[in-house]
């Protein structure tokens, strides 16, 4: 094993694949160190992601896209829908992939552009010097090492141990941990060209409970809930037990996974001296839609681009590393993020008597763009009784 | 009856003495569980309080880990450990999706 790099990326996902290929794109000398025994599995996401997002990154290829998506349905407590149709939102709507599959190709893309890859490699703390990072120790298939580098790319998803180890505060209060749990299930009848989610209080308390197609008669289904909703007898997969017993009785599970999704702010600091923080980690998940795929690859691909500058001017102080900090929190996904923080912070207040009343107000419409922002808008002009407590969305939109 | 595996105590765990361990308030800023707990722990010194992970129950998916306020576990691939100290605050065992983690409470 090398021990020397210009970049270290801890974490085989997303935001580390496309943080590694950027920077051995810019010709860095760059290791990416993964925990687990193989890229991508066991799958922690409902695989859903936006065409237009997904493309900015990577172009779609049909071994890791499971299903092509037309439509998105919101259902209420009681069963009201809002339907939002692909012909009538005048962009496109997504996929929903393979992430064991999609995963892989990144890596791949990675080590084909010059990035080492270590699997069954875990970072256990960093190498400090005078407060700097400095690297990373590492535990190899149980032997351990010192892997230095001059900026270490903390992409370590969930767990996020690294830059909590060198200091910064990545602890998730329990409330704003989407506690998850999720079924690949088949021999189900369902709307293949449709993500599905359903919202209420007994469905799945302060989130949602998804269905999404991964092909005929196939989908994810899985659900999100509020950390301090979660206890014995009232977890997510009580929830999901319930709902796949009453709607989907004769499914067959192939998959059955876990996971944890942050929907709180994003850190409050993103780097430190030797130190970048990219996807999950960094907690820069969409607060609405527990989406993170995205903006993983995109804080990822971002940071390698400042790493890579700094490296070439001798510089990796967190000084050095801030404009990365400043510049995804003032980009589109910094500012969605912003708003849908907002959003969400509302949300979770809503009993279903609410939520009953706001779907209905919006349950025909036809939206003109296909995101969030629209829809909240939509809420904002069908409710003018409801101004004054429609005035925290209406702040979080401006 | 189900099986439960025992956390090890890791290093400087303060468990193999049986010691009780004590709430602290101030470390409570991530959750409101100190009025759930305090009554359970930290009031009563013949009261000994771990953490049990069920390894059959557990999906390894790190939930857990990002909740906890002391750094105390550790997700080494598809197996969960309690490697440093664990102060029993049972925020981990709230989160788990799954229910595979569980703050006990012996005299
Ligand atoms: C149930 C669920 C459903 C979701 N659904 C969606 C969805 O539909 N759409 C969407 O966009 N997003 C979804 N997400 C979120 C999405 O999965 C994440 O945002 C995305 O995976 C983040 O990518 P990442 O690279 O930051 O982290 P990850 O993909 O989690 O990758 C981090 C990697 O780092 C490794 N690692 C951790 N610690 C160490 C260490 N110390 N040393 C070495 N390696 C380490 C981990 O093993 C892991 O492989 C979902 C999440 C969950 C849990
Ligand atoms: S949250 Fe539960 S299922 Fe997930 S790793 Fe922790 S104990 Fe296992
Ligand atoms: S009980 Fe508290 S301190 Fe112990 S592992 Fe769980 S969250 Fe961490």
């Amino acid at each position: 094993m090398k021990n020397n790099y210009d970049i270290l990326v801890i974490g085989g996902g997303p935001a580390g694949a496309l943080a590694a290929k950027t920077a051995a794109e810019a010709g860095n000398s760059v290791c990416i160190i993964e925990k687990r025994s193989a890229i991508g599995t066991p799958v922690r996401c409902a695989e859903g992601i936006g065409k237009e997002l997904l493309k900015e990154f990577v172009k779609p290829d049909p071994r890791w896209i499971s299903a092509d998506i037309e439509r998105a349905r919101l259902i209420a407590p009681n069963g009201t829908t809002i339907s939002l149709e692909q012909d009538k939102a005048g962009n496109e709507v997504g996929y929903v992939l393979d992430r064991k599959v999609f995963d892989r190709e990144l890596v791949w893309q990675a080590a084909e552009a010059g990035a080492d890859v270590i699997v069954k490699t875990r970072a256990t703390e960093p190498i400090m010097e005078n407060g700097a990072v400095r690297g990373a120790k590492v535990l190899s298939a149980g032997t351990p090492a010192d892997i230095r580098a001059e900026v270490v790319i903390a992409a370590d998803g969930t767990e996020a141990q690294f830059a909590r180890r060198a200091g910064l505060d990545t602890v998730v209060p329990l409330r704003e941990m989407m506690s998850c749990a999720q079924y690949l299930m088949t021999d189900i009848d369902i709307d293949a060209g449709s993500t599905d989610f359903y919202l209420g209080n007994d469905i799945a308390p302060e989130g949602y409970l998804w269905v999404f197609p991964k092909g005929d008669r196939t989908a994810n289904v899985g659900i999100g809930i509020s950390g301090r909703k979660s206890r014995d007898g009232s977890r997510a997969k009580d929830y999901l037990d319930r709902f796949v017993a009453k709607n989907f009785p004769e499914g067959k599970t192939i998959e059955a996974i876990a996971g944890g999704v942050p929907v709180c702010r994003p850190l409050a600091c993103t780097v430190a001296d030797g130190l970048m923080v990219a996807g999950d980690a960094a907690r820069v998940v969409d607060p609405i839609t527990g989406g993170g795929i995205g903006n993983a690859m995109y804080t990822g691909r971002l940071a390698a681009q400042v790493a890579s500058r700094c490296i070439e001017a001798g510089n990796c102080s967190k000084e050095a590393l801030m404009p990365y900090d400043a510049e995804w929190r003032a980009s589109k996904m910094g500012a969605g993020i912003e708003r849908n923080y907002k959003v969400k912070e509302y949300f979770v207040t809503l009993d279903d008597a609410k939520l009953n009343t706001l779907a209905e107000s919006i349950a025909n419409i036809s939206l003109k763009e296909f995101s969030v922002r629209a829809l909240i808008m939509e809420l904002i002009t069908r409710n003018p009784k409801l101004l004054l407590e429609l005035k925290a969305l209406k702040d979080a939109l401006s | 009856m189900e099986q439960w595996a025992v956390a090890p105590p890791g290093p400087g765990a303060g468990r193999d003495d049986g010691a009780p361990i004590r709430h602290q308030e101030q470390r409570f800023r991530y959750c409101n569980l100190y009025e759930e707990h305090k009554g359970f722990c930290g009031t009563d010194d013949n009261m000994s309080t771990m953490l049990r992970i069920n390894r059959d129950k557990c999906g390894y998916c790190g939930t857990c880990v990002a909740v906890c306020p002391e750094d105390a576990l550790e997700l080494i691939d598809a197996y969960l450990s309690l490697e440093r100290e664990c102060i029993a605050c049972g925020i981990c065992a709230r989160a788990c999706p799954l229910g595979a983690l569980e703050v006990v409470h012996e005299e």
